[in-house]
This record gives C-alpha cells, structure tokens and sequence, in this order.
C-alpha cells in the first residue's frame, strides 16, 4: 500500500506532524454480531469527543497517553476501553442489545444512509426479516399490515390503492413515488424481486420525503436492494417455496336464480317487450328461453315439449360453470439463488430467480426470470470506490384467461353480462355454443351462404386466441465515490433503466373475433350470389408495444465534521438530471398466418355494408395502427444538513429545487422551492433525565413542503388529433384541454411530531407520531355546466388536509424458553376536502359513484365518501320504499328525486379507513418461532350491491336481493328490498337504490395470515458451512375473525366477484 | 465554522448555476399526441370535427309527430325517448341525459376556440385566403348552434314581445364566467350578426358539404327569418342561396330497388344538400320507426317520395345522407324552394309561388307529372305548400320549428294527437312542452332560470 494510515485520512503533511507530538487514538467500530461497520458511535476520552464514519473509523486527538475511552451508541451496550503509550490501533466490538435491531437501523432516504438517531423525520424501515415474513411474487405487497401509516386500501375503484398518510391529492399522480436503489422507478413493480430486496424503507414526512421533491408529495418508499456485506469469503443463498389455493367461490355475489329470471322473461314476452327485438334490422340476439316462448307461440301444438325444455334452463347456472370451466386452485413456484462475496477490495453479489405464477383463471399464466450482479471495487486504499449493477428482469405472461363470457344484449352493447342460465358445456364436458352478437335463428338462415361458422363456443375459442406479453426490464447502475478530504465524500452516480413490453394478441382463424370480423363485412354480390371478403382470410394478429427509457445522473457530496464531540455537521449537495422517455405503437394485420409470418393488405377507405344488416353500409375496416411518446425530464438541486449538538440536539434542514418540462407553464412556476425543517431533542442523553429505567426518548418535530405532478395538463388549449372521421374521411381533432394560463404545481406542507421510546431494555418500545398534511393548489377536475362546452375543467382548484396518529408499540411479554413478542400499530387517518372552488354538484351523481368511481371534492368531507337518500323502510301495505321530502315520510317520488339537494343527502362516512392497525404476535421456542398478524380497519362505509327492477325490466337479470324483496305484508320487518313493480318507474327505483339502506359501517377484523418456521440447529452440526437452514410455511388470507355489520359480505370486498383467496405456501430457506 | 459556511454556499451558488445552463433541456412538450391549438392547420382539423359540429340533437325528431312507434317499440326504447314522444312533461328523471343541451355548447366552444387561435395568430398564420374562410366557417357553426339550441329551448318567436326568453350567449372560451338566458331575439340577433360576418368570408359552396358556405349562410339566414316571420328577407336569402345552385334531384333517377334509395349518394355527392348534419340518433330503416298514417296516405299517386321515404315495411328510409346511421338534418336545396313558395305566397305572389312548387313537385313525380291540382285561393295555397313542406321534410328535424311557428297564427296551427297502450297523449298548440326543460345540472352550477312544462 503506497499510503499509511494517516496519509489515507487525507491530512497535510503538516497538521500530521503536529498531532504526532500528541497522542491520536485511531481505529474502528464493528458490530460483534454481524461484523459490520458501525457509523454514529459517540467516543469520548478525557472530554474530547468523536464519532465514527460511514467506514466505522475515528481518530480522537487524546491529551494524554493513557486513559479510558467511553464508547456509546444507541442499540448497543456501552463500553469503556483503556488505552496506553502502546496503543496504535483500537478495534472496538460493540455488542448490540438484545431486541434493539430496529433502534440501531440506519434508514436510506435514496441519497444518503442515516442512522436513525439522527433523523428527525418519519422513516419507517422494514428489514429483511419482515419483508420475508410473507411470500409471494410482489414485492410491494410485502408492506402491507406491516407498516405504519401505509394502507393498502380495498374496496371499487379508484378508492382501492395503497396510500402513505391519506390522500393529499385529488386528480393528478397519487401514487407513492418508489425509489430502487437510489433511483426513481417507473416501469412494473412485478420486475422487482422480493428476494432481491435488502430492506425497504418508507418516507412519511416532509424532512424524510422533501428531498424527493416535487413528486414526494404522497410518500416514497426507498428499495434497496442486497448488496455484499463487509463478512469475508463467500456465501450462497437458495430460497424455494410453493403455494396453492382453492378455486374461487363465484357465488359469492348473489344472483336471481334462473328460474326466477325465466319467469320474468315470459311476462316481458307475455307483454310483447321482444316483439320488436325479433325482426331487428340488426338481428339483436334474444335469450335461448325468449326463443322457446317464440316456439311456443308458434307451434302451440307442442306448447309441453317447449315447456319441458325451458324447465331444463331454470336449472343451470352459469357461475357453477366457470367455477368448473374458467377458474381453477392456483399454484405459484418462486425460485431464488443467490451468492456474495468479499475479498478485501472487491465484494460481489449476483443473484437469480425465477418465479411461476399460474393464476386461478385458466390460462393465465406468469412467468419471471430476473438476474442482478454487481461488484463494488475499493482502491487506493479506500479512499476510491467504483461500483456497477446490473439488473435484468424477463416476464412472460400468458394472458389467454376468460373470467366472464359477454354478448350483445338488448340494449345493443357488445359487453352486456350474458344471461344467468348460459352454459360452457353440457354434461359430458362437450363445449357448447353461447349467444352472442345475433339471433340464432339469423344465424342459421345464413349458414349456407358460404360464411365462416358463425357460432361462438367459448371454450372452444380460448384456445383460439393468444395473448402474450413479454416484457423486458434492465437496470445498469453505475458509480464513483472518492473521499476528497476527511469528512468529505463525493460521488457520482449513474443509472441507466429501460423497460419494454410487447402485448401480442393473435386471433387465429378459428378464434370467434376474427370469423366474426371477417363475416360482418363480407360482401355478396347480389347477382352472382359471389362473396367477398374486405377482411381477408386469416388471423388478426394485434400488437402493441410500450418501450421506456430513462437516464440518471446525479453528482453529490457529502460531509460530516465533529468538533471536538460536542457538535456534529452532516449534510449532502447535490446535483442531478434525470430524462425518461416512452414510446408506445400499437399495430394490427389482417389476414395473418401465424405459420409462415406474413399478413395481407386491405383496404381502409372503403365502406362496407354489414352483411347482417343491410341498412348499415357506412362501415370501414378497423384501422388500429397508432403511436404516442412521453418525455419527462426533471433537473433538480438539492441539500440536506444536519446539526447535532452533544447528541442531545439536532438540527436539520432540506432545500430542494426542481424543473421540469411542465408543457407550457410559465418558467417561474416551473422551479418550484421544496424545503423542510426539524428538530430533534434526545432527552435520554440529558444529564438530568438519566434513568435505568429508560433506554431512549427521542423527541422530533418537522415541518416541510413537498409537491405533486400532474404531467396531462398544460397552459394552453390542446388537441389530439384523429386519423380521419369516419363519414369524412378527413382528418380532425378533439379538443382535449382547455387553456389554464394558471397552472401551477401541487404543494403539500406537512408538520410532523414525533416520540420515540424504549424502556426496560427495550422490553417496551416504541413511537407515538402526529401528523398534519396541507395541500394546496391541488389540482381538481370539476364538473362544468353544458355551457362551458366541456363537461369537466380541471385546474389547481382545491385545498386538502389530511392528519392522523400513528403508533407503535413493541414489547416482549414473555422471554424465556418461550419467547413471545408482540407489534401493535394503530393508525388514525382522516382526510378531507378544505376548500373546493368548484361549481355545485349534481346530488345524483355524488351518490351513484362517489365511492370510487368518480371523484367529488366536497368540502369537508373525503375524497371518497358515501352519500345516500334517508331511508324510511317499506310501506307495510305494498312493499313500496318510502323516502323524505322536506324531512317527511314520502311516497311521491317524483318530486323526491326532483328537489334533490346536496344539504338533503345524509352522508355517512369515508370510503376509506380512518382506522387500521394490526396485532402481530411472534412465538418462539427453541428451533420454533410461529407468528400471525390480525388487522383491524374501521371508520369507513360500503355500499352493498343489490337489485335494480329497471335492468329486470328490461331482460337483463339482476342481484340475488330480488329473492329478499318484500312480498307479503309483515316482510316490512325483515328486508329493505321493495316489493317488485312490473312497470318501470324510474324515481321509485332511485329512493332506494341511493337509500341509505344499502350503506353498512365496513368495520372489521381478519386473522390476516401466520407463519410457521423451523430452523435447523446448524450451529450444533458437524457439517460446517451451513450457516442457515430453515422450513418454513405460511397461510394468507385466513378470513374475517369479525364484521359489525352482518350483510354476508366481506366489507373490504362487497363488490368483488370473490374474496382473495385463502393460499398456503412451503417452503425452505438455505444458507451456505 | 465560518469556512465551512463559506464552501457550502459556494457550492450551492454552484450548483444552483448548473441547473441555469441548458435551456433546451425543459423546453420539449411532454406527450408527443397533445398538441397546442396554434396554426392554421389545428384550426382546420378542430373545425372539421364532424362528429362534433355536424351533428344535431335528435328531440326535436321524436316530438314533432311526424314519426310513429309501434307500442313494442315505444316500450323498448329508452325511458327518455319514451317520454319525448309521448310529450310527458319530465322528460329525463335521471337528469343525465342532456345531449341536445350540451352538444350545441360544445360546437360553440370549438368555434370560440377557432376564432381566438385565429386572432392571435401572427400574420395571419402565413395564408390569408384561409385565415378568411377558417374564421367564416367558425363563425358559420357557431350561428348554427346557437340556432339550434332556440328549436329546442325557446318558444316560437313572436315579433310583438321582446321578452321571450332565449339561451346564453356564449362568445369566447373563458370558464368560468357569468351567465344567463339572453331573450329570443337577441339571440337571433347575434346569430345573424355572426351569419353576415361569416357571409363575405367563404366561398359559395365548399367542397365538402360538412363545410360551412356562402350557400349555407343564406339558407340559415332564410331559416331565420321564415321562423321570425320576416318573409321578405327569408325570400331573399332563399333566392340568394339558390342563385348560387339550385339542383333538384329528380326522384324518377332513384333505385328503387336499393335498401336505401338514396345511397347512390353520400353526405357530399348529393345534389341537393348544401349544409350536412346528421342527428345523433338515428332513425332510419330502424324496426318500429315508422311515418304517421296521415302522412303516409297524404302522398299522392304517382308522387315518388313516398316510396323513396318509406320502404314496404313503412319504415322511414329517407335520409339524404344515403346512410342508415346518419340522419340527415342539415341545409338542402328543397327546403328553400318550399321556403321562397311560401314567403312569396305570404307576399302574395301567388303565380311565382305555383311556379316554384312545380319546379320542385316536377322532380318528385313519376315522370315529371305532377297529378294534383295546385290551389289557387291564396289561403288554400298555403296550407297546400305547408303540407308539402311537411311531407317532403319529414325526419329532417325542420317541423318542431314550423309547429313552433305556425301555431302562432290561428289559421295554420294545429294539435298533436298520439296513442299507446290505449291512452290518448296530446300536445296541444302553443304547449309550453314546446320547450324542452334545460338540465338540472346547468340551472345548478349557472342558476340560469328553468323552461317550465306542464
């Protein structure tokens, strides 16, 4: 080595030969169980203080020749170490104390590693051990119930994502940014392999997020990924698991028995409701028991022999038939590999994996490979350090699944939901052909026309259809850190990521899409009889491909000074670029013949007559072909200090600048200043709050302003242009913003308190947060009269504010050959609209889909929230419902729904939980350690499905409450469904389908999952290298232990098809 | 201390410079497909959104009485369809469905677009001739809406009061902003105002009939004028646009073997069309759909309309676009012939006026022979000429406005009688269904005062 040790501090020459007259305490700190390098301890000798770098080194200019050095950090035990004249160098061994893994955690905040005790903000780190408490493909999903202040919300719609803190936002991106390693990522979080991932580390508050910036506004959550650790040699790591489930329960969702819905198609029929159906100039398919009642009328002679055949159809059941047909138990396989090494100057890890998802619909079917390796190079004696990363992700995803069949129905919409008694095959197992887009009878009458097979089988068709998507993602890391001087560090950093993905859609000839395609537009010359086809014969084969690329760079430098241990100075500057671009075309061919790879041209200009209904000639080839690109780029300066002061006090502060190429706004509203504030007071540091009892107590306050995007909206009125219009053929375009000269971005403040605690050697510990979060300038789509000539206008419109509690509570009941510990997280979160400057909304609209569907800021109330009409039951003479009008019992409709006001809705509550939390006991014995995790959620509304007598009304059937619906006198008692009126009526439907009498309190409790876990005793073994080897076994989704309100729904999942399913998974877990 | 202060703000004002540099980097649009409204081209293209600006509502189709629905129809048709026809007083119980209100705002927003890109352009955006004709044709489509939105919202207009209520008047694009219902005539006002902008502006006929034109100009400005009565200058801007063409298509050259007789042409190619807009619902060759007896039987023998309007199965087939899926409800030569007989006749021209209908009749007659007798006493002249321009625009959307008008004057109008399921619905003349209400949605947000029905 060219240099000694002093030489690699980076001291002149001069400065080293004045200390030598005095005595320099050099060495390092490590951890005594994982050999780590320890950053943060506080030594002290003689009244001189020091602490150790990132490298675990210090250097303390000691007076004297001999004395004590004190060592302290928090999570581990003190120390006092002698030292003499002989000493040259002090390797320190710091033992952790016990249950404190989670105080000593530095988290990652993507710039800069800190140590926890130093953070004033809201950081909350998951590690590797409960991140792998779960199995499972997504690394995401891995937080959830698991993590304070974050949610994975349920329920419809938009109301159904995961949220850090609420939600702050009301129409741009709210989506929390996520940042792997170092870098913001954007492609598929599926591209991530959970066993890839170190720790994850989740930023809650301003001074933790702000340094993100303009996009930190909802939270970020920091991957980092594994990397070597500083243990010589080299280690191997295998991970294997399998899991399966049951097939889906599709009767989860009520629905009107077929022989009820028959029944109610023979009065529509009796009443001549298909009379006009049946000659149809478009041959609008009617339903198989409307075609018997036909035959009926027809042949009265064989009035029984029709009978007797729709009788067969009241017993089927199409939900019976995709349970047996389209679903299936599911069964995943994960696969990881991996190995790392040190030696000396150079650590590597590399890793592979490959994931098997095949999904409880048939023909779905995942696959991943991924692969990461990288290397870190330290030279010159530590003082350089070059590191690369490469990470490649490949998925493979057939997506040839069929979860519903679909027809046209009669209110002419291709994707009506297909009667309740349709079937996929008869009894033996032989598909069967299913109604779809025509009358059978048309159907048939064409047959011999020379046109392709008409009929559509849909088993028969999933086979005939492919789906596939492949995508590719790869990440390159690159980076050069070079310790300028003592305490100061700079370093470059560079990510390079793109990620494609190609969606290849073929519909062979046989499939139901493509001969229905060709079909439709055939041409028939009507003297010769001669068929055309402007669709040639052949598969169509769509194509779409999404390709991303982003480029990174960042310049930073960081800095920590002591001064004689009583003040320390960190901080990072930096600099940084990032360009992400996107390009998607999409393209069809015609004619395509998988084998031999070539399609044929066709004609697009032309109009064709539908060969099914010659009155429709104005009909054109499909022309599918189209592309669009993004491009984001952002150029951002930033800065992070830290001032502690004796350990007791800390100071912090963040500045951040960002740019973006925001279109159209004006340049000072583009570089927007994003800061944030804290402090922090260690009160178990003071002199006078020492106490045996109390291992930490932590006091932290920040107050801090972050932003959010919205990349769809600019200044100026804009269009997006369209190929040609149909009838003319002309190019045209839509307007698809008006022009907003005021555009601005959003801002959310956040203040933050927080208390972290630890007593008893950390038998209790814990933290208690509050927070307060401000939006403003929000961005909000509102509602425009006709006379805006757009129906919706959205501009920075709206304040938003969302706060809550968040606690933590660690402790360790028991401790001794059974070991049982136990997590409690409560969280508190409300949010709601402050200020909306929107015109007044439309009463019926809010109720029908202010739940998910569609946002309506209302002020103070949450995004998503449940309104409804107040319910006065059913008339106990006729079942009817009976509604309020002016704060009376009503039963005139009409003028209920007429005077509808927003004041004279009742609201309930939000959409969303304001409370959730979760209990999570862990158990260990010996080699044993089982745990579970039971989560509650309150505070938040559902709405539960139900019946509609207008879809009825109108041949289409509907929930199974009709079975519910009063009928007699008395069942006023028992149900709030009204009693079934033949004849449509609009208002009657809407007082009590808006009623409150189908909103439930969605509160309740599940026993979410357990784990079960052996370790084998390797330490005891013969066999040396196994350092690790474990079985383990883990159950998901257990079910609802309780529900407040008793409507035989899961609340989380009132609208679904089927609850998640219950799945179990082995698996085994090595370490070499 | 002190030096540490000094380096870090040093490289701060560093690195807050670097990020000055490059301009260029930020000044690229972020999605590729959203394009800034600014040159001539993305004027035109706005404009040429047909599926936007020419189309018309289909309300005023249903409720005019020309059309009948079977009772299977009626029942299977949407409930506000439903109630349009049967002239319920509430039509839309949902309150969602405000198409014939939204749309003609719409139309007017794309042209209030139009003409502010075309006012900020430099120079004229390089090509004056086109600058010219982009800003008549916004002019064009924004008289046409506001027109539009009177058929539907306001009563028949009545010269002797100023103070029948109109619709707003919407001249620029700016929201939000303050509104409210102008009265009748001003609103006829401005779209005439805007019509003799739009006039010196386009060429006489344009080559697409979705195009506004000289021709058009005057044939709406006749339309205008018919509704207010003001015959002399209805006469005049018939003649004008007829000067420009005055094709007629003679019947006797149809397919008649053909599904649609007229889809030998399309919205462009046929000769009597001079302005093309469809409605929004069709209602061509649509089973159940079907023309009025009255109606029916009132063509002659020998009178080729009516086997060019109605197929075998008495379904409506006369759409002049050629095409099932649009309804044609734009401009065409026959309406002003019809309109320049009857403000001749109202002039008391009669001979000019007889010799204008057998110039038209001549065409829709088998062989150019037209069999009836053509009225000589002036008052039996019109209402002969009023039935034939009800029979010979039948489901172009032109007779809620005649009725509107008619009914008006005691001579001409008349009551609307219809049957389902045994009940007997009227809408008497001069109703107050007349108007269509104006969405909930509207009168909340603009607190604009409401059309009542009852």
């Amino acid at each position: 080595m060219l240099f000694n040790l002093s030489d690699a501090w980076g001291q002149s020459a001069e400065t080293r030969a004045a200390e030598r007259q005095k005595t320099v305490l050099l060495g390092e700190v490590r951890s005594a169980t994982d050999d780590r390098h320890i950053q943060g301890v506080s030594l002290r000798t003689n009244g001189v203080s020091a602490s150790s770098d990132e490298m675990g080194r210090f250097r303390i200019p000691a007076d004297k020749s001999t004395g004590t050095v004190e060592v302290r950090h928090i999570g581990f035990q003190p120390q006092s170490i002698d030292y003499d004249e002989r000493t040259t160098y002090l390797t320190i061994s710091l033992e952790p104390l016990e249950n404190q893994l989670e105080e000593v955690e530095v988290v990652s905040t993507g710039y800069q590693q800190l140590p926890k005790e130093r953070a004033t903000g809201s950081f909350v780190q998951i590690d590797n051990e409960l991140l792998n408490r779960r199995v499972g493909s997504n690394v995401l999903d891995r937080l959830a119930d698991v993590t304070p202040g974050l949610i994975f919300n349920n329920g419809k719609g938009a109301a159904a994502q995961m949220r850090i803190r609420g939600q702050n936002t009301i129409h741009s991106d709210a989506r929390v940014l996520v940042i792997v390693d170092n870098f913001p990522y954007e492609g598929d979080i599926n591209n991530i392999n959970p066993n890839d991932v170190e720790s994850i580390t989740v930023l809650k508050d301003a001074a933790a997020a702000s340094i993100w910036g303009a996009r930190a506004g909802n939270g970020v959550i920091v991957i980092t990924t594994k990397k070597a650790g500083n243990q010589g040699g080299t280690q191997i790591e295998a991970n294997v698991n399998t899991t399966v489930g049951h097939t889906p329960d599709l009767h989860y969702q009520p629905l009107m028995s077929s022989a009820d819905f028959i029944e109610i198609e023979r009065m529509l029929f009796d009443r001549g409701f298909y009379t006009n159906y049946e000659n149809s100039v478009s041959k609008t398919p009617l339903n198989p028991a409307v075609e018997l009642f036909i035959q009926q009328r027809e042949h009265p002679d064989r009035y029984d022999e029709f009978e007797r055949e729709i009788e067969k159809l009241k017993g089927y059941d199409i939900r019976s038939d995709y349970e047996k047909y389209f679903y299936r138990a599911p069964l995943m396989q994960q696969y990881a590999f991996r190995t790392q090494g040190n030696n000396g100057g150079n650590r590597y890890h590399a890793s592979i994996g490959y994931d098997r998802n095949q999904t409880e619909v048939v023909g779905n079917i995942g696959n991943r490979f991924s692969g990461i390796i990288g290397n870190t190079w330290s030279l010159l004696d530590n003082r350089l350090e070059l590191s690369g990363q490469a990470s490649f992700t490949s998925q493979q995803n057939e997506n040839n699944g069929m979860t519903e069949i679909t027809y046209m129905g009669y209110r002419n919409i291709p994707t009506s939901t297909i009667f309740p008694y349709a079937r996929l095959a008869d009894e033996q197992g032989n598909p069967l052909p299913v109604t779809k887009d025509y009358r059978l009878g048309y159907l048939e009458s064409v047959a011999g026309d020379g046109l392709l097979d008409w009929s559509y089988v849909p088993l028969l068709d999933r086979d005939n259809n492919d789906r596939t998507a492949r995508g590719n993602d790869l990440r390159m890391d690159a980076g050069i850190r070079y310790k300028l001087t003592e305490g100061i560090n700079v370093h470059a950093r560079y990510q390079y990521w793109t990620g494609n993905t190609y969606n290849r859609q073929l519909y062979n000839l046989d499939s139901y899409y493509a001969r229905n395609e060709i079909n439709r537009l055939t041409q028939r010359d009507e003297s010769t009889g001669a068929l055309s086809y402007p669709i040639p014969m052949g598969g169509i084969l769509d194509m779409d491909n999404v390709r991303a690329q982003a480029h990174n760079l960042r310049l930073q430098a960081d800095f920590n000074y002591n001064f004689n241990a009583l003040h320390e100075l960190n901080g990072i500057l930096g600099y940084e670029i990032r360009d992400q671009q996107g390009d998607t075309d999409k393209r069809r061919s015609y004619g395509y013949d998988d084998r031999v790879g070539v399609s044929q041209s066709v004609n697009y200009k032309d109009f064709y007559t539908s060969y099914f209904n010659q009155y429709y000639a104005y009909n054109l080839i499909p022309f599918m072909d189209r592309e669009s690109g993004t491009v984001d780029r952002f150029r951002s300066v930033f800065s992070n200090i830290s001032y502690a002061y004796d350990r007791r006090y800390t100071f912090t502060g963040s500045l951040r600048f960002d740019e973006s190429n925001l279109f159209g706004v004006n340049a000072n509203q583009k570089r927007v200043p994003l800061y944030s504030l804290g402090v922090g007071w260690n009160l178990a540091n003071e002199r006078f709050f020492r106490s045996t009892a109390i291992d930490r107590l932590h006091l932290r306050t920040t107050y801090g302003r972050a932003g959010n995007i919205n990349r769809s909206l600019t200044a100026y009125t804009t269009a997006y242009y369209n190929t040609r219009d149909l009838l003319t053929q002309l190019p045209f375009a839509n307007i698809a913003t008006p022009r907003n000269p005021d555009l601005r971005w959003e801002k959310i403040t956040t203040t933050n308190f927080g208390v972290d605690f630890s007593l008893w050697k950390s038998r209790i510990s814990g933290s208690v947060e509050y927070y307060n979060k401000d939006g403003d300038d929000v961005i909000g789509t509102i509602p425009s009269p006709g006379t805006a000539g757009i129906k919706r206008i959205t501009g920075n419109f709206g304040q938003t504010n969302a706060r809550g509690f968040e606690f933590v509570l660690n402790t360790v009941p028991f401790k001794g050959k059974i070991k049982w510990s136990n997590q409690l997280l409560v969280n508190t979160v409300k949010d709601k609209i402050v200020n909306y400057d929107g015109p007044p909304l439309v009463p019926l609209n809010v109720m029908s889909s202010s739940d998910g569907l569609t946002a309506f800021p209302i002020e103070g109330r949450p995004l998503w929230a449940l309104y409804s009409l107040p319910w006065g039951g059913l008339d106990a003479q006729n079942g009817d419902p009976i509604g309020y009008l002016n704060g009376e019992p009503s039963k005139d409709y009409r003028e209920i729904m007429n005077s509808l006001t927003m004041d004279g809705l009742v609201y309930h509550g939000p959409a969303r939980p304001t409370r959730y939390g979760s209990m999570r006991n862990t158990l260990e014995w010996k080699q044993m350690a089982l745990s579970f995790n039971i989560t509650y959620r309150g505070g938040h509304y559902f709405k539960k499905e139900t019946v509609s007598y207008y879809d009825l009304l109108t041949g289409v059937a509907t929930h199974g409450d009709f079975d519910k619906r009063w009928q007699n006198s008395g069942d006023e008692h028992f149900t709030q469904i009204p009693a079934f009126e033949e004849e449509i009526n609009t208002p009657r439907e809407q007082v009590y389908t808006y009623s409150s009498a189908r909103i439930f309190k969605a509160d309740h409790m599940r026993l979410q999952d357990i784990r079960l876990e052996y370790s084998f005793p390797t330490e005891n073994w013969k066999m040396k290298g196994f350092r690790r080897l474990s079985l383990y076994g883990y159950v998901n989704n257990i079910g609802l232990l309780w529900s407040k309100s008793d409507t035989g729904y899961d609340p989380d999942y009132a609208s679904a098809d089927y609850v998640p399913i219950r799945t179990f998974s082995f698996g085994i877990n090595l370490i070499l | 201390m002190k030096l540490i202060y000094k380096t870090y703000m040093l490289a701060l004002s560093m690195v807050l410079s670097l990020g000055a540099c490059s301009r260029g980097f930020l000044e690229i649009k972020p999605q590729r497909t959203q394009v800034i409204v600014e040159t001539l081209q993305d004027v035109e293209s706005l404009l040429d959104n047909a599926s936007v600006l020419n189309r018309t509502d289909y309300y005023r189709l249903i409720s005019d009485g020309d059309f009948y629905y079977t009772d299977s129809k009626i029942m299977s048709i949407p409930e506000v369809q439903r109630n349009l026809y049967l002239w319920n007083a509430i039509i839309d119980p949902t309150e969602r469905t405000n198409s014939a209100w939204d749309m003609p705002y719409q139309q007017i927003m794309y042209a209030n677009v139009a003409m502010e890109t075309l006012t900020k352009m430099s120079d004229h955006g390089g090509n004056r001739l086109q600058w010219d004709v982009l800003l008549g044709r916004a002019l064009f489509f924004r008289a046409w809406a506001h027109y539009n939105l009177l058929q539907d919202f306001a009563e028949g207009y009545d010269e002797s009061t100023d103070s029948q209520l109109g619709v707003p008047i919407i001249k620029n694009s700016n929201y939000p902003r303050q509104i409210t219902r102008s009265f009748l005539k001003e609103v006829y006002d401005f779209t005439v105002d805007d019509l003799n902008r739009a006039k010196d502006l386009l060429p006489l006929r344009s080559d697409r009939t979705t195009r506004p034109s000289q021709q058009a100009v005057h044939a709406l400005l006749s339309r205008i004028y018919l509704n207010q009565g003001a015959y002399g200058l209805a006469l005049e801007h018939a003649e004008k646009a007829l000067h420009i063409q005055d094709t007629l298509l003679d019947y006797n050259e149809l397919p008649f073997t053909a599904v649609l007789p007229f889809s030998v042409f399309n919205y462009n190619t046929h000769p009597e069309i001079i302005f093309f807009t469809s409605s929004t619902s069709s209602f061509v060759a649509v089973q159940g759909i079907q023309v009025n007896d009255d109606l029916t039987n009132s063509y002659g023998d020998g009178d080729l309309r009516k086997k060019a309007f109605l197929n075998s199965d008495n379904l409506y087939i006369g759409t002049y676009s050629g095409a099932s899926s649009y309804n044609f409800t734009g401009l065409a030569n026959d309406e002003l012939y019809l309109t320049k007989a009857e403000s001749l006749v109202r002039m008391d021209r009669l001979e000019e006026a007889k010799e204008v209908m057998s110039t038209l009749l001549m065409k829709r007659f088998i062989n150019n022979d037209i069999t009836v007798d053509i009225p000589r006493d002036k008052d039996e002249l019109l209402r002969w000429i009023l039935r034939e321009r009800q029979k010979e625009l039948v489901g172009r959307g032109i007779r809620w406005s005649d009725l509107k008008r008619l009914n008006r004057d005691g001579n001409t109008q008349s009551d609307l009688v219809r049957n389902y399921q045994g009940e007997r619905y009227e809408l008497p003349t001069n109703s107050s269904r007349y108007v269509f209400a104006l969405p909930l949605s509207e009168i909340e947000i603009s607190g604009l005062e409401q059309n009542m029905r009852d």
